[in-house]
């Protein structure tokens, strides 16, 4: 059902709620319950735990909507609240978690490793849909912060600046973090091959 | 902008990779696959992959991994999600000005409440209970007077100080005046001006600019 409120802009739609108009809110969640529920699902790997994350976001993005600034895009602000929650969750089931902006330990995963070799290809007669199935069950062997970027990236398909935005990085520790991840991730199915 | 100058930087390296100095690292390839290398560095890429099948490889398994990636099945939210959280918002308790209300006359019923029982674990009568309450009320409230009085008369000394302070600095301005011309006034001015603005803004937000 489309109103006039889906030509609202996000700015707008937080006005509007915190005009006390509920439905302006309701035109918020529909427009980013994807891509939140997307990012949270894959952190946490329980779809009915996501759900619930995804709500929480969504309910502390309304209590504190008046510290959003329009300066900034609404979704970063939104993912911004997510990343933290997903955070705490990591820290209370005593996940390793390392800020990304603390360099990393050097390791084969680095982007500036040679890449040539002599290895049979991991994706070699793979079907991208067979691929993506492989992918799936990688991505829970990828660390949590490299997890995080790499989702982000190819999953909602948020720019580098947007990363760091939502971050609080520069753009470059964000990019070299997100190559990190992709090398990773690349390791992880050789491995599983 | 920050794209193009390292681009410059990658075009050289890639350059040499093109004449067959060595392979590509991981990030070149990642950043050729997001567009990120300038033309000149971008044609050397391309010159090299044209050479060297192990580069070619390597460059086409990144390709397809983040294809892959990008085709995950999305997972689904329930049609009714957003009706849940509007729940979840409705449901959650507000305190309302009759809450408000409420909770100050609780508060101040159970310190009457504190201090009546105070008197009567004492056990002392009713008479005493009631001129006991009436003079800690009093005595508070002298104490109370006498904490302000106090502090008037700090804060009045405060201003005499600063009165005669103000007096001094305009009567030594006044000197001045009379003996330095006035362009040396309009200079030091302006100069105390440019001082005081840096200071309180920040040299550095002033001639390098806020970082984004």
């Amino acid at each position: 059902m489309s109103s006039m409120y889906d030509e609202f802009d996000d700015a707008k739609l937080v006005k509007k709620t915190l005009r006390g108009d509920k439905r302006a809110f309701d035109i918020i969640i529909q427009r980013h319950q994807h891509s939140l529920f997307n990012y949270i699902g894959r952190m946490i790997n329980d779809r009915e735990l996501a759900l619930d994350f995804t709500q929480d976001v969504f309910l502390k993005a309304y209590a504190s909507l008046k510290s959003y600034r329009p300066l900034f895009k609404f979704s970063t602000w939104l993912f911004r609240i997510a990343s933290n929650s997903v955070i705490d969750y990591w820290r209370k089931k005593k996940l390793p978690v390392v800020s990304i902006d603390q360099s990393l330990a050097p390791d084969e995963d680095g982007p500036g490793i040679q890449v040539a070799d002599d290895k049979p290809s991991v994706v070699k007669g793979l079907e991208v849909s067979e691929l993506g199935r492989r992918l799936e069950k990688a991505l829970d062997k990828l660390p949590t912060q490299l997890r995080e970027l790499f989702v982000w990236r190819h999953v909602n398909g948020l720019s580098y600046e947007e990363m760091a935005e939502i971050k609080r990085m520069p753009v470059g520790t964000v990019k070299n973090r997100v190559f990190q991840a992709k090398e990773r991730m690349r390791r992880i199915l050789e491995e599983t091959a | 902008m920050n794209g193009k100058r390292s681009g410059s930087r990658d075009g050289s390296r890639s350059e040499s990779q093109a004449k067959g100095e060595g392979c590509f690292k991981a990030e070149d390839i990642y950043r050729y696959l997001d567009d990120d290398l300038d033309r000149g560095a971008r044609e050397g890429f391309e010159g090299h992959l044209g050479a060297c099948p192990a580069c070619r490889r390597a460059v086409e398994e990144r390709r397809l991994i983040a294809r892959a990636a990008a085709d995950l099945v999305p997972l689904e939210v329930p049609p009714d999600f957003s009706r849940r959280v509007l729940v979840r918002i409705e449901d959650r308790p507000r305190v309302s000005v009759f809450g408000w209300l409420a909770l100050g006359s609780t508060a101040f019923v159970s310190l009457v409440a504190v201090v009546v029982g105070v008197f009567v674990l004492s056990g002392k009568s009713l008479a005493q209970l009631v001129a006991g309450f009436e003079g800690l009320v009093v005595s508070t409230f002298k104490s109370g007077a006498l904490l302000f009085s106090k502090a008037a008369a700090v804060v009045g000394l405060v201003l005499n100080v600063f009165t005669h302070l103000l007096n001094a600095i305009w009567s030594g301005l006044s000197g001045l005046a009379a003996v330095v011309p006035w362009p040396v006034w309009v200079v030091s001015l302006t100069l105390l001006t440019i001082i005081i603005t840096t200071s309180i803004l920040g040299l550095r937000k002033i001639l390098v600019g806020v970082r984004s």
